[in-house]
């Protein structure tokens, strides 16, 4: 269980994230919805530890977070960027293999064991048919796939994802965001996720959580009392009266009316 | 497909290899080079120049290519950027200041201008590193604009103490030095270089897999679990010996570190593991036709950077047309 308390973040002298609180718990998603510039980013960098924080604690099971090397750290929490940015280019069953970095003495190498891993994960994901393809050429949603397989290599507590399926079309964002699901469930991992996309949120998450002025707007859990009504508020506070929140066969379905827009 | 272009590296190298150590101004065929190592010509003209010119000035030319290529190779990864040159950092810039004080004021003592043009990239690199924690921010900018600062400082300096020198003498010297070349190669060079060199490349070795997950950027490495800023350090001290220490025994030999490291990746394929041995083959067979050319194109022998460059560029232009229609390269 990851504990974060008090987290006070702030980046060129602006305050971006003012005292959040929140607790990952494993086998359970946890989606972080906000505006752009709400600090979605900037919370899992902070948690991370790529930025510095102003104040809070980050804890594991107890265990404070800046104590931990590198590997250790790295056994704890995985981390999927928002876009493939590698500078040379490799496979994907390799690009997989980094995974098992954490576990590897300093001048080790994964070897073929870590790499039939990576495979098979790669396989388990459907994804078979990207061993020995580089990187750089697949598509953005096999790329985010071949991520999900390192971080389900490298085999950490909790899994921080910064709007993983953003870039995706829209069988690939459930796609990636089922199979997510179902590790996160069997591992009993702890995962953040941030996303744009309230729907989906609602679909995959077991907890959203929506980041508004610097603060957490909404904490709630998927099968709590009064979650939707939660949801819609919030929404509402984000968004304003233009958006219009509706559930349609038990997902969210979501409209825009502009303010100005006369409707029948 | 693989092992195949494993065994044409290796043939590659024995070639050029055993075509430096034959060719030159006193030619040696290969009864003659049966006779030396059967030593049925002990004592003789042949032997003495196979041993001690011919035989130092390969092996030495081979080091300096290995070293300069590994350095590119691994500042290429670094910096995640095919185009980065293991000037980057302006090591070759302080080896030159350095090695023209020596010529400036030490005269004719190749040890000082070995140690003092050694010492100045070292320091240079040093500098680098400490004004770009100074600057701070993107750590791929902060470097480069650094190597660049301090480049330009180093630049100012050689045109001060070129201006400094005496035209009719030193300013040659200088000029030449500054084009490099392996004409004064002898066995003293190539142990007082070699020891640095292999020890750098050992320990670049054994951090190859963690130089890999590097070129995914910081963070993602980080997050991989590699204590980002030790593992870079080791990685810029390293190949920045590498540079110094082969610069200081030849001057500066240009576009070797750039070029190489591009080529294998293009024409071997892309495995960064494979293409960081690859490299360091491959830049020693080049730099050994590069000096063999050098000495024997013309009567007299040619600075090698106009060769390396000259080709070096050409390599260059023609492999930036290729990418235009082709696949990305790197």
């Amino acid at each position: 269980m990851l504990s974060v308390e008090n987290l006070t973040v702030y980046r060129g002298g602006r305050l971006v994230l003012d005292n959040v609180s929140l607790t990952l718990n494993p086998g359970e998603v946890t989606a972080v919805l906000g505006l752009n510039g709400a600090g979605k980013t900037t919370l899992l960098k902070a948690i991370l530890g790529f930025l510095p924080r102003q104040g809070g604690t980050l804890t594991e099971d107890g265990q404070p977070l800046d104590q931990l090397s590198p590997a250790e750290r790295a056994k704890k929490l995985a981390y999927v960027p928002q876009r493939y940015d590698g500078g040379f280019r490799y496979t994907a069953e390799d690009f997989v293999s980094m995974g098992a970095t954490a576990y590897l003495g300093a001048f080790s190498r994964p070897g073929k064991g870590e790499l039939r891993r990576a495979e098979e994960l790669l396989r388990a994901l459907d994804c078979g048919h990207l061993v020995g393809r580089p990187m750089d050429k697949l598509s953005g949603g096999e790329q985010r796939m071949a991520y999900l397989a390192r971080a389900m290599l490298q085999d950490a507590g909790c899994l921080l994802l910064d709007e993983p399926v953003s870039s995706l079309d829209l069988s690939r964002q459930h796609g990636f965001l089922g199979s997510l699901r179902a590790y996160v469930h069997r591992r009993r991992a702890g995962c953040l996720l941030t996303i744009h996309a309230p729907e989906l949120a609602y679909a995959y998450a077991d907890r959203v959580l929506i980041l508004h002025d610097h603060r957490i707007l909404m904490d709630g859990a998927r099968d709590g009392a009064g979650f939707e009504e939660a949801l819609r508020q919030a929404l509402g506070t984000l968004y304003g009266p233009a958006l219009q929140v509706d559930t349609l066969n038990g997902a969210l379905v979501l409209g825009w009316r502009p303010a100005d827009h006369e409707t029948g | 497909m693989k092992k195949r272009s494993w065994l044409g590296l290796w043939l590659l190298l024995a070639a050029s290899f055993l075509l430096s150590c034959l060719w030159g101004r006193y030619p040696l065929g290969l009864a003659d080079l049966w006779e030396i190592l059967s030593g049925q010509a002990a004592g003789t003209m042949k032997e003495v120049v196979f041993w001690n010119i011919r035989m130092a000035r390969t092996c030495l030319t081979a080091l300096c290519g290995a070293a300069l290529s590994l350095a590119g190779f691994v500042y290429q990864g670094l910096f995640r950027n095919p185009l980065v040159s293991p000037d980057v950092l302006g090591v070759s810039g302080g080896a030159s200041v350095g090695a023209i004080c020596a010529i400036l004021f030490w005269g004719e003592s190749l040890g000082a201008l070995q140690l003092f043009s050694f010492a100045g990239g070292l320091l240079t690199v040093a500098l680098s590193l400490l004004l770009a924690r100074a600057i701070g921010g993107n750590r791929y900018f902060n470097l480069i604009i650094s190597g660049i600062i301090l480049g330009a400082l180093a630049n100012a300096a050689i045109m001060a103490l070129k201006y400094m020198a005496d035209p009719t003498q030193e300013l040659a010297v200088i000029d030449y030095w500054l084009m490099g070349s392996f004409h004064l190669a002898s066995w003293e060079k190539f142990w007082s270089a070699a020891p640095l060199i292999l020890i750098a490349g050992a320990v670049l070795v054994l951090l190859r897999y963690r130089l890999k997950v590097l070129t995914l950027g910081d963070e993602e490495a980080a997050s991989l679990g590699v204590a980002v800023g030790p593992a870079r350090l080791a990685c810029v001290a390293c190949a920045t010996v590498l540079t110094a220490a082969s610069v200081s025994v030849s001057g500066i030999v240009s576009w070797v570190g750039l070029i190489v490291p591009h080529l294998v990746r293009t024409v071997l394929g892309d495995d960064f593991e494979a293409n960081f041995f690859q490299s360091i083959l491959c830049g020693a067979a080049l730099l050994l036709l590069a000096d063999t050319l050098a000495r024997s194109l013309l009567p007299s022998e040619i600075p090698i950077s106009i060769l390396t460059s000259l080709i070096g560029a050409a390599f260059l232009a023609a492999f930036l047309i290729h990418r235009k229609g082709g696949e990305r390269p790197c």
